[in-house]
């Protein structure tokens, strides 16, 4: 997860496509127009000392903010889980205690904690890799216990994503025969 | 009771792909592209030769429709629309989340119907590699093979699955088919 703004993102995308799509469709219209009487024929034009450094000034342009976006991506990821007055919170202490609470559950092969910055909250995420048939039901009771365990330890409750997977570890470890 | 605003905004972006990734690779070609466009200008202004066409031909070549300007069109063309596709369609990542009331516990579809798979085996005696569940955002569909002389009830195979699904509680909820394939498979 990074901070980054997904509907910002999908709306720069289109943005992107639709002058792709209108490149494609300035470039191919005197050959369009040949072929099709319908369209307007394409103008004549001249390219002048002027009209060669506008271009190259949007040429540049364009580069340093493509670049300056590409480099800004992927930040908002923090070790701090929670800080109140002058204490703070590592995610590492999360993971430990979550893990602590899941250490009987035959299924659960690793517990990982992080967090990061979005719209001014810190968003723990917690993810759980499983085997690949563990016992669902029973692994989300327990889940939700470890919850609530780590929220008593916290004594807050922090906006909290949990992530159910499997891990490549997953695909090592046999399936659990035993009841 | 269930989650705050917040929290559905963080499964929301849990449970689709970021184009963070695709935005970055668009304007990256937009940037190269801006870049030729640099270099042809920096060429003809130190009268040095073109690469491709020297800005002093463009207006010519893109008159006469030339294969070069529309090989580009068609490139820019297949982007463009590759580009406004990936901006409008959801991007689903294989996950459900699961009803809570405290926090977004998201559980990969791997996981979901594995453990479906699991507790059919289980609760009808077949083994395990007998039964598979595929798994789509709103249905569930359960294939039982059984083992040769052992006939299998659908309808308890059914109630099995949807009590089991129903119990895991996904939102949005998830429909259980089942089907008992014809063929048996021999015992070992």
């Amino acid at each position: 997860m990074t901070r980054s703004n997904r509907t910002l993102n999908r709306m720069l995308l289109a943005l992107v496509g639709v002058f792709f799509l209108g490149l494609a469709a300035v470039l191919a219209w005197p050959w369009a127009a040949e072929s099709l009487p319908v369209l307007p024929p394409a103008p004549r034009l001249a390219l002048d000392s002027v009209a060669l450094w506008v271009t190259s000034g949007v040429a540049l342009a364009i580069v340093v903010l493509a670049l300056t976006w590409i480099l800004s991506r992927g930040r908002g990821g923090t070790r701090t889980a929670l800080t109140v007055g002058d204490v703070s919170v590592a995610t590492a202490a999360v993971e430990h205690t979550v893990r602590d609470e899941l250490a009987d559950v035959p299924s659960v092969l690793a517990v990982a904690a992080g967090a990061h910055r979005l719209r001014g909250r810190t968003a723990l995420e917690v993810t759980i890799s499983t085997r690949r048939s563990a016992d669902l039901p029973a692994l989300l009771e327990r889940v939700r216990s470890a919850v609530r365990a780590l929220d008593t330890a916290l004594g807050a409750e922090v906006p909290l994503v949990v992530r159910i997977t499997t891990g490549w570890r997953s695909g090592l470890a046999h399936v659990q025969r035993a009841e | 009771m269930s989650i705050g605003r917040y929290e559905r905004m963080l499964a929301r972006r849990e449970l689709r792909r970021s184009r963070s990734v695709a935005v970055s690779v668009a304007l990256a070609l937009l940037a190269l592209g801006a870049v030729y466009v640099g270099i042809e200008g920096v060429l003809a202004a130190v009268q040095r030769p073109a690469l491709l066409v020297a800005p002093a031909d463009a207006p010519r070549a893109w008159s006469a429709g030339e294969p070069l300007v529309l090989g580009v069109a068609g490139g820019a063309l297949l982007l463009g629309v590759a580009l406004v596709i990936a901006a409008l369609t959801p991007g689903r990542r294989a996950r459900h989340r699961v009803q809570d009331e405290r926090s977004v516990i998201l559980v990969d579809d791997e996981v979901l119907a594995a453990a479906v798979s699991r507790h059919v085996s289980r609760a009808t005696g077949v083994a395990p590699g007998q039964v598979s569940t595929a798994l789509g955002r709103r249905a569930a569909e359960v294939t039982v093979h059984p083992t040769s002389g052992h006939p299998l009830d659908p309808v308890r195979i059914e109630e099995l699955a949807e009590a089991y699904v129903a119990a895991i509680h996904p939102v949005p909820a998830v429909r259980t088919r089942t089907r008992v394939s014809r063929r048996g498979v021999v015992a070992t």
